[in-house]
C-alpha cells in the first residue's frame, strides 16, 4: 500500500507524518526533513566542528530515526527524540573520526554557481569572523556533557525539559550545566581576545 | 525552582543565575534576584557578559549548505528508509513452515552439543563511564560506591579531580553534624577529599 503523491499541509502534524513514512510515503519524508534539517544540522556542527562530517550525522541520524520508529513511542516531541539520535550519531562520529576543526570562517550558503558577493563592510565581516572562531574554540574545550548540553539548548533551541528529555538527566543538572558552560566560554574567550 | 539558601548573603544556586540569563525565571523570583545583583554587582556583570555570549551565539550565522547538499542527504534518507520499510509479500505458508523447521532443527542441534564458552576473554561491563556520569554532591556514606576511572584499573582511583565536580553546597548529615570536607591544590589532586569513616578524625560540631 503507498499513498499517491500530494502536497503536504503545512498544519500537518509530525505524528501524522510520521505514521505516512511508516507506510512509504515519500513526499511525507521530504517534509519532515525540511522541518528539521536546520536544526539538526545546527547541532551537528556544532558538536563536529566540521560541515561535511555534521551533513553525515544528520543523514545518519534520520535515518536512524525514521528506521526505528518504533523506539519513538511520543512521549516526547518528534524534534526532541530526532535530535537525541542526531546528537548520538554526530557523537559516534566524532568518535570514529576524531573532531576535525576545519569549520569554514565564511558564512553563507555555499554554492559554486554564485558569484562572490562584495562585502560591504569588510572590517566587521572580519571582526564577525574572529569571533566565530573563538566562540569555536572555546566551545571544543568545553568538557563534553557541558558541550551536549549547551548546544541542544543554544543550538538544538531546547527548552530546560527538552534538554533533559534528550539527555535523560534532571532539570537542574541542564540547568548548571549551562550556567557552568556559560562562565567557562566567557573566561576562555577572555583568555582568547586578550591582547 | 530552588531558591537562595537562606540569608540575603548567600550566594544564589547556579541553576538560579542560568534560569535569570535564559528569561526563565518567574516575577517575584526575577524580582529578588535583581535585588540581589543590586548588591553584588560583580555577578551581575558576570550574568551581563553571559547574556552578551548568548546574544553572539545567535547572531553569528554558521555555514550552512548548498541546495545540492541537501538534496544528497535526502536522497541517501529516503533510499535507506525505503530500503527497510517493510514490504507485503504473497502468502507463502509452506516456506514458512520449511524455515521455521529447519530452525527448530537448528535451535535443538545447538541445545545438544552446546559448546563451551570461554568468558575469560569478555571485556568488563561499564556501568556507566565518565562521560555518562556528573557527580554534584556525595554523601559521605555514599563515596565509597562510586568509583570513577578507566577500565581496567590498574592505576589508582581518583573519586574526583579538579573540574569533575562543583560544590554547590554542603549540608548538614541527619545527625545535624557538617562533614569535615578538604580541598587540596594540584593538577590531578583529588578537588573534594572526604576521609572513610573508620580513619576519620572527630567531627567538631
Amino acid at each position: 500500500m503507498a499513498f499517491a503523491p500530494a502536497s503536504i499541509p503545512l498544519t500537518c502534524s509530525d505524528d501524522t507524518l510520521l505514521t505516512r513514512v511508516a507506510a512509504g510515503d515519500q513526499p511525507a519524508l521530504e517534509e519532515l526533513f525540511r522541518r528539521y534539517r536546520a536544526v539538526a544540522y545546527r547541532v551537528a556542527i556544532r558538536l563536529l566542528g566540521n560541515e561535511a562530517d555534521a551533513l553525515d550525522a544528520v543523514q545518519d541520524g534520520f535515518i536512524k530515526a525514521l528506521t526505528h520508529l518504533q523506539s519513538y513511542q511520543g512521549r516526547s516531541s518528534f524534534k526532541t527524540w530526532l535530535l537525541r539520535v542526531v546528537a548520538n550519531a554526530a557523537l559516534d562520529l566524532g568518535r570514529q573520526r576524531g573532531r576535525r576543526e576545519t569549520l569554514s570562517l565564511d558564512a553563507g550558503p555555499r554554492d559554486d554557481s554564485r558569484e562572490p558577493t562584495v562585502t560591504p563592510n569588510p572590517a566587521r565581516e572580519l571582526e564577525r569572523s574572529d569571533l566565530r572562531g573563538h566562540l569555536d574554540e572555546a566551545l571544543a574545550a568545553l568538557p563534553d556533557a557541558q558541550r551536549q548540553t549547551f548546544i541542544l539548548h543554544a543550538d538544538g533551541d531546547l527548552s530546560y525539559r527538552e534538554v533533559a528529555e534528550v539527555l535523560g538527566i534532571s532539570i537542574g543538572t541542564v540547568m548548571s550545566r549551562i550556567f557552568y558552560a556559560r562562565q567557562k566560554l566567557r573566561a576562555l574567550l577572555a583568555a582568547r581576545v586578550k591582547p | 525552582m530552588t531558591e537562595f539558601a537562606g540569608t540575603e548573603s548567600d550566594y544564589p544556586n547556579p541553576r538560579l543565575l542560568a534560569a535569570w540569563v535564559d528569561d526563565q525565571l518567574d516575577v517575584a523570583a526575577r524580582a529578588r534576584l535583581d535585588a540581589w545583583l543590586l548588591d553584588h554587582p560583580d555577578v551581575a556583570e558576570e550574568l551581563q557578559d553571559h547574556l552578551r555570549l548568548k546574544q553572539d551565539w545567535n547572531r553569528l550565522p554558521l555555514p550552512h549548505p548548498s541546495a545540492a547538499e541537501w538534496q544528497r542527504v535526502l536522497t541517501n534518507v529516503q533510499q535507506s528508509v525505503l530500503a527497510a520499510t517493510p514490504r507485503r509479500r504473497p502468502r507463502t505458508w509452506w516456506w514458512r513452515g520449511i524455515i521455521g523447521g529447519a530452525a527448530g532443527l537448528l535451535l535443538a542441534l545447538g541445545l545438544w552439543s552446546r559448546p563451551t564458552v570461554d568468558n575469560s576473554a569478555e571485556p568488563p561491563i561499564a556501568v556507566a563511564t565518565d562521560a555518562d556520569v556528573d557527580i554534584l554532591s556525595i554523601a559521605e556514606a555514599d563515596h565509597r560506591a562510586v568509583v570513577v576511572g578507566h577500565l581496567p584499573l590498574r592505576e589508582p582511583i581518583v573519586l574526583v579531580s579538579t573540574g569533575d565536580v562543583q560544590v554547590e553546597n554542603i549540608e548538614p548529615d541527619s545527625d545535624g553534624m557538617v562533614p569535615r570536607v578538604l580541598w587540596e591544590e594540584g593538577p590531578t589532586a583529588p578537588m573534594v577529599v572526604a576521609p572513610l569513616a573508620s580513619s576519620a578524625p572527630p567531627r567538631t560540631p
